[in-house]
């Protein structure tokens, strides 16, 4: 079998930190190879290598056969290497059509542009991967979804040979994911290895025929085509080099007063009749399809959106239907929010700074002066009492990876004491040691806190993992209440995935 | 075909000229006549230039605050190195081609600002604007120029056609205008047939992807402030040509900066789509223009002209909004962004 692409014990640091330490891989030809590791790990690195926007400070890199020493973001197109980036590197302002073509245009070097012949391989291409669309719309006027198919033809109308796909499921359905797999299938059959970058280990086993499990620059484990398949649990052992035990919250129900109570809240059209109680203690979840209202659920019980009907009780008292943030804040309610890089944190202000962006208008006095020196020493209790790797205090929010980030958001609303945390997918795109801190974290709170929890995702995993008690929405509805302990992780994803 | 044309960015703005000028014409026939195309064609000859200027700029993604001030610049200091040494006699083309390489070298300044410094670049060209006027000033010369050369005055009194108004004035139309047409089709034809163009819109669309696609976007950037620079250089030439009484002061085109950017504004959509701009910016022009001129021509006091192209301004922008999918849907959107 033939390799596209070969690396051997490559080293590669940035400014005297290891990110490459004696890393080996190999991609044979039409194989779809799955490369797993945490944040940080070096992936990324590892694929900035192969695409030429990185040299290697020592190593071996082959690529079809030829053996280079550096290698141009030109030379490794012109190799058939592909990567289709998480944000996929699409142009707004252009076409679907021109969009799949740019590249192709750009590398051609002819000074003139037949626009019918742009449109026509467009189109050719959509084609080829069933990909019903016209080719005219603009690209800013697209969906995630949509875009990673753009991304996708694109790559192929240059005759790819690797396909490197970053983190390609994270934004996509469940209906969504499926259609890539297939494409992906379908590639393969015609020759194209893929390679496959991602956290999400149950998708990873679905579609890959190989694995390289990455840890601190260097391949800890590597699989070929036809050998046994690992099981998640190995998986995770091999990424973080710990073993994690599953094991489900466990809550004994009491008869105290709920802390919040929902009574038929609605909000037309996204949900309606939502009722639920949540006590002390307890660690609630929400789960559901894209789309089923559980985000926008979420937001209502923190006045990101204000709910159309129905009432919301606090510790038995009647507090109506949240108007603005103010009011949740009011009742204790912290929320940390899905989209942490432009919701949740300061990005450009320190981390320092972040961990007290909650609490610190209570530090003022009446003139408005901040008193530094409570505050800074609330800032070491808050960052203490986590550990966040690579934590400089006064860098920049996002000097720090998806996980750590998310940690200091929970810093933040913790300083406040909040009776009620809503946390709404609070992992997405974290690795899987983190992942696994941070529920940690949101267990313990709640069992030695008291706080009650309100966890929105649809990642089973983080369900059975944190919940004593989850509750499906389907269409705006609940659809039924699960105890996670008479439950397990497939029964749970066919429950959500019926219709 | 025509559907194509409906759904372009820039056919709101074309509903909005059309029904500006069939406003202003029923109230005032005279503002139809050939005399007063003939006039708006000669207001139009330097804006449109220096439009150009600005809508390459915005088109790779950036702002200029200082092509005004270059193209100034660039002329001044010719017509006065010119005069001093007494040179009265030289060619067109000369003159040409030094305001140009001054025009030039002052917006290479600025690409260095921009793409080697990665300074912000409107608060960088604010910088450059500032600092060539001072240097204008204090090294150059701060006094008119009585006497331009013998080819530029040529230039500025080349028509192609007169007409009179019904009051019997004259009115010509400049030939100088033809070099303001021709930058407009090369342009056009540069940004929507050629690969170059293409890469000028893909730097501006995402210059991350644009690096992602091969593209050098340096050198891209390189280029389109040096074309920016000829644009200015001949623009202050055409104005200071054209300029009939007013004779070439240093500083005399700063401040019409917001004109240039408000026609690419209107000129390039809402959705900044990569298509048309020329054809935008050159009716935006037009438009902007057409309403100073003739605002007096139907009785409405020049003092509110600004008034009136502010709102127009906005009319325009609400419009390109409304072909997106209703102003109201974009507001609602603005208020639950996700």
């Amino acid at each position: 079998m033939k390799n596209i692409v070969t690396i051997k014990d490559m080293y590669k640091s940035f400014y005297g930190a290891m990110a490459l330490n004696g890393m080996n891989f190999t991609v044979n030809e039409g194989e779809v190879r799955c490369l797993i590791g945490e944040n940080g790990c070096g992936k990324s690195t590892m694929i900035k290598v192969i695409s030429g926007f990185h040299g290697f400070d020592s190593g071996e890199l082959q690529i079809n056969g030829k053996t280079y020493r550096k290698i141009t973001p030109a030379e490794s197109i012109a190799e058939g290497i592909q990567v289709i980036y998480q944000d996929f590197a699409l142009f707004p302002n252009m076409t679907i059509a021109e969009n799949i073509m740019m590249y192709s245009t750009v590398a051609g070097k002819k000074a003139h542009i037949n626009w019918k012949e742009v449109r026509q391989r467009a189109v050719d291409t959509l084609h080829k991967i069933k990909f019903e669309i016209d080719p005219d719309i603009y690209i800013a006027d697209l969906n995630v979804a949509q875009k990673q198919m753009v991304a996708i033809c694109r790559a192929i109308v240059q005759n790819a040979k690797l396909l490197i796909m970053d983190e390609p499921t994270t934004a996509l359905t469940t209906k969504e994911v499926e259609r890539l797999f297939s494409i992906v299938r379908q590639l393969k059959s015609e020759g194209v290895s893929v390679l496959f970058v991602s956290h999400k280990l149950d998708e990873v086993i679905e579609i890959c025929d190989s694995y390289t499990v990455m840890r601190n620059g260097e391949d800890v484990y590597c699989s070929n085509k036809g050998d046994s398949k690992l099981t998640k649990e190995e998986m995770v052992f091999y990424m973080t080099g710990k073993k994690f035990d599953s094991q489900t919250y466990h809550y004994e129900q009491t008869d105290a007063q709920p802390v919040l109570e929902l009574k038929e809240l609605t909000m037309e059209p996204t949900f309606r009749n939502i009722s639920l109680k949540l006590h002390q203690g307890e660690i609630l979840g929400i789960t559901g399809l894209l789309g089923c209202g559980r985000s926008e659920l979420a937001e209502a019980l923190f006045g990101l959106r204000i709910a159309t009907g129905g009432q919301i009780e606090i510790n038995g008292k009647d507090v109506g239907i949240f108007k603005n943030v103010d009011d949740a804040l009011r009742c204790g309610i912290a929320y940390v929010p899905e989209d942490r890089l432009t919701e949740g944190l300061h990005l450009a202000q320190s981390i320092a700074d972040n961990s007290i962006s909650r609490i610190v208008r209570n530090y003022a006095n009446c003139f408005g002066v901040l008193r530094i020196k409570a505050l800074r020493s609330k800032q070491t209790e808050g960052l203490n009492s986590m550990s966040v790797a690579g934590m400089v205090p006064q860098n920049p929010a996002n000097s720090l990876s998806g996980g750590n980030q998310q940690k200091i958001v929970l810093i933040k609303w913790l300083a406040s004491n909040p009776d009620i945390l809503i946390l709404n997918c609070p992992t997405v795109g974290v690795d899987v040691g983190a992942k696994n801190d941070i529920h940690r974290i949101v267990r313990d709170l709640a069992r030695d806190k008291g706080v009650g929890v309100i966890i929105i995702s649809n990642d089973m995993y983080e369900i059975m993992q944190t919940c004593n008690r989850v509750l499906l929405m389907k269409n705006g509805m609940i659809d039924q209440e699960i105890q996670t302990s008479e439950a397990t992780m497939d029964a749970l994803e066919e429950l959500a995935a019926a219709d | 075909m025509i559907k194509k044309v409906e759904k372009s960015s820039q056919f709101a703005l074309f509903l909005l000229f059309v029904v500006t000028v069939a406003i202003f014409g029923i109230i005032n026939p005279d503002i139809l006549t050939r005399a007063s195309l003939f006039s708006l064609a000669r207001t139009c000859a330097v804006p449109a230039i220096f439009a150009l200027a600005i809508m390459i700029i915005m088109v790779i993604g950036e702002l200029d605050m200082s092509f005004c001030m270059i193209g100034a610049f660039a002329s001044y200091s010719t017509m006065h190195f010119l005069t001093e040494r007494e040179m009265s006699n030289v060619s067109i083309f000369l003159v040409f081609l030094m305001s140009i390489a001054i025009g030039v070298v002052l917006q290479l300044f600025n690409w260095v600002l921009v793409d080697r410094l990665r300074l912000q670049s409107f608060i960088a060209t604010l910088g450059t604007q500032s600092f060539l006027k001072g240097t204008i000033l204090a090294f150059v010369s701060s006094s008119y120029i009585y006497k331009l050369p013998a080819s530029v005055n040529k230039l500025g009194t080349w028509y192609l056609a007169t007409a009179s108004y019904s009051s019997g004035v004259a009115s010509q139309l400049p030939g100088a205008i033809i070099f303001t047409l021709l930058m407009y089709v090369a342009l056009y034809l540069t940004l929507e047939h050629t690969n170059f163009g293409r890469q000028l819109y893909a730097v501006g669309g995402d210059a991350d992807a644009a690096r992602r696609a091969g593209i050098n976007v340096s050198r891209v950037r390189f280029f389109a402030f040096l074309i920016v620079g000829v644009i200015c250089g001949v623009g202050g030439v055409v104005h200071n040509s054209l300029g009939r009484c007013s004779l070439p002061m240093p500083t005399d085109l700063v401040g019409t900066e917001l004109t240039g950017i408000a026609a690419v504004v209107l000129g390039r959509g809402s959705q900044m789509h990569a298509k048309g701009i020329a054809i935008g910016t050159l009716l935006g022009i037009v438009l902007l223009q057409f309403i100073s001129n003739n605002l007096i021509m139907i009785g409405i006091p020049t003092y509110y002209q600004s008034f009136v192209t502010g709102a127009i301004i906005f009319a325009g922008l609400v419009m390109q909004m409304r072909q997106r999918g209703g102003l109201l849907k974009v507001l609602r959107k603005e208020v639950h962004a996700e």
